[in-house]
């Protein structure tokens, strides 16, 4: 009962019914609707164009243009991320975890450009954990038709559920999945170029050209992740390519598989390495339930190689695995009483990832990262595009030796 | 009491205004369309020439857009905030492009869509 009230209070406030400030003199409010109202009724009735009229794909443009000649700024989108961490074992830290700031622009029908420009931990000092600056996205597409369309710039690596749709209302848990942290390395970008579209309905593909991973940056914490050249003078000698097929023609449904491949030793010409990763995912919504898996596998070859040569090298060895893998299960249920346009969801991930799965001849896993995560919580919605999160991580590995700190999250996410 | 002859009458008056009805009635189909950063589902709507189409536009997310490329352009509502109704005669064969006209993030240039009109099928057999 008290939990019913509380949240029909945060309801009430979500609707302007109590205000936390009074209201200025140049307070305008929005008008907003109290509650879901169907709209049945025609709001235009109309006829399509013949043939011959203004058209996608079906019209050849003028000679010389590249369709409409409009050039049109898209506007300003973005998505913040504000964090509460409290770690077992440390002091809690509060973090503006992310500031994104997007910019699009349409040269015309055909011509598109699209940025995403990142400020990580609100400050920007040089290494990832003080603080980024990171040219996230930045490409042009030039659309093409239905099927074929072609993209070059930097480009967002098509792996994955979170990867390509990182915004926080989107995935519940305050951080984003483990899986998609040391398995998949999102938010994972780099320069490169290559072609998109929809062969079916509802069948969706891209396939990139893209920047190899720096194998010096592998370790065995993380995997992949040290790896990332981000388009930042990437050297290009070994090419990446990358892909994903994705299904969304039935409501409610997401499944997609992807793949990413190239060799990675260009810092150690004579160490003949490679990196071959595959993931299948998917997410299923049906009245209030919305479930999420997804599972990817890592080959790397040559790591046996690398981890001696950087021995030598550095004197220290980064034991990088063979293989690496992880997976996740989620289910979250929205519980908001209707009819209300505010949400709320409670949910509960198990994660299972390790990143010392297979060892090359000659070396040992290290247990410590052999890890299993039970996260829950909640997601409250004053409005879709904002939400509050509250999660509880507890991890656990399969050392003897180690404790995994478990950890209490509070987070504020917003995109608009 | 009937009149002799008047029972033929009343029969050629109903078979009349069931032709009638049947030369004059119009396919109407009604199409669900949900919108998601960043896609339509379904994407690709296929419908007979002369038909009138009713499309209901619901959010499973923020505020999208639907445009036509004949200038309609609707503002579908954020998630549990309502529909928007979109109706039409498709009046003539081709491919139409819709699209989201609100800028819904970085997706937003590929939330696309196609409306096929195609030929009724008598007018096709005729055709071929």
């Amino acid at each position: 009962m008290a939990s019913s009230a509380a949240f029909g209070r945060l309801t009430e406030w979500a609707e302007g019914g109590w205000q936390l400030i009074p209201r200025l003199p140049w307070y305008r409010e929005t008008p907003r609707l109290v509650t879901p109202r169907p709209v049945n009724r025609p709001l235009r009735a109309g006829r399509l164009p013949a043939l011959g009229e203004t058209r996608f794909a079906q019209q050849d443009p003028p000679a010389g243009t590249s369709g409409s000649t409009t050039s049109v700024f898209g506007g300003i989108s973005g998505y913040m991320d504000f964090h509460f961490n409290d770690r077992q074992y440390e002091d809690p830290q509060i973090d503006f975890h992310r500031f994104v700031l997007l910019f699009t622009h349409s040269f015309s029908d055909r011509v598109r450009f699209v940025s995403e420009l990142e400020l990580e931990h609100a400050f920007v000092e040089g290494l990832e954990e003080a603080g980024e600056l990171e040219l996230e996205q930045a490409f042009i597409d030039f659309l093409v038709s239905r099927e074929l369309n072609l993209r070059a710039g930097m480009l967002l690596v098509p792996v994955g559920i979170i990867n390509e749709r990182h915004e926080p209302p989107v995935y519940h848990g305050v951080e984003r999945p483990f899986v998609d942290t040391v398995i998949v390395p999102s938010t994972w970008f780099e320069a490169g170029a290559g072609i998109h579209g929809e062969l079916w309905r509802g069948f969706r593909y891209r396939t990139y050209v893209m920047a190899p991973l720096d194998a010096s940056g592998f370790d065995a914490e993380e995997g992949l992740r040290g790896g990332r050249q981000k388009g930042s003078q990437a050297n290009f000698r070994n090419v990446a390519t990358t892909g994903r097929i994705e299904y969304v023609g039935i409501p409610g449904l997401w499944a997609g598989a992807s793949f990413w491949r190239a060799k990675t030793g260009f810092n150690f010409p004579r160490v003949e390495s490679q990196v071959t990763l595959g993931e299948v995912d998917a997410r299923y919504r049906v009245g209030e339930l919305e479930t999420r898996a997804q599972y990817a596998h890592v080959w790397l070859d040559g790591m046996g190689e690398l981890n001696r040569t950087l021995q030598r090298t550095i004197g220290v060895g980064p034991n990088v695995a063979r293989q690496i893998r992880g997976f996740y299960l989620e289910a979250s249920y929205f519980v908001s009483p209707r009819p209300a346009p505010r949400e709320a969801a409670v949910f509960v991930r198990y994660e299972n990832f390790d990143t010392q799965y297979k060892m090359p001849s000659g070396f040992s896993p290290l247990p410590q990262f052999d890890r299993d995560a039970w996260v829950f919580g909640l997601s409250y919605y004053p409005d879709p595009d904002v939400v509050v999160k509250v999660d509880y991580s507890v991890v656990n590995s399969q050392s003897t030796v180690t404790d995994e700190p478990n950890s209490f999250n509070v987070g504020l996410g917003w995109w608009f | 009491m009937i009149q002799p002859g008047s029972t033929r009458r009343i029969i050629l008056t109903l078979l009349l205004a069931a032709a009638s009805s049947s030369l004059g009635a119009q396919s109407r189909e009604v199409v669900e369309i949900i919108a998601e950063r960043f896609t339509f589902t379904p994407s690709k709507i296929e419908v007979e020439v002369g038909t009138m189409v009713e499309i209901h536009l619901r959010s499973e997310d923020t505020d999208h857009g639907f445009r036509l490329a004949d200038g309609t352009n609707v503002i579908i509502p954020k998630r549990r905030h309502g529909e928007a109704v979109v109706e039409f005669e498709a009046e003539s064969p081709g491919t139409y492009r819709f699209e989201c006209s609100k800028l819904c993030g970085a997706g937003h240039h590929f939330m696309q869509g196609e409306i096929v009109v195609t030929p009724r099928a008598t007018d096709a057999s005729l055709v071929r």
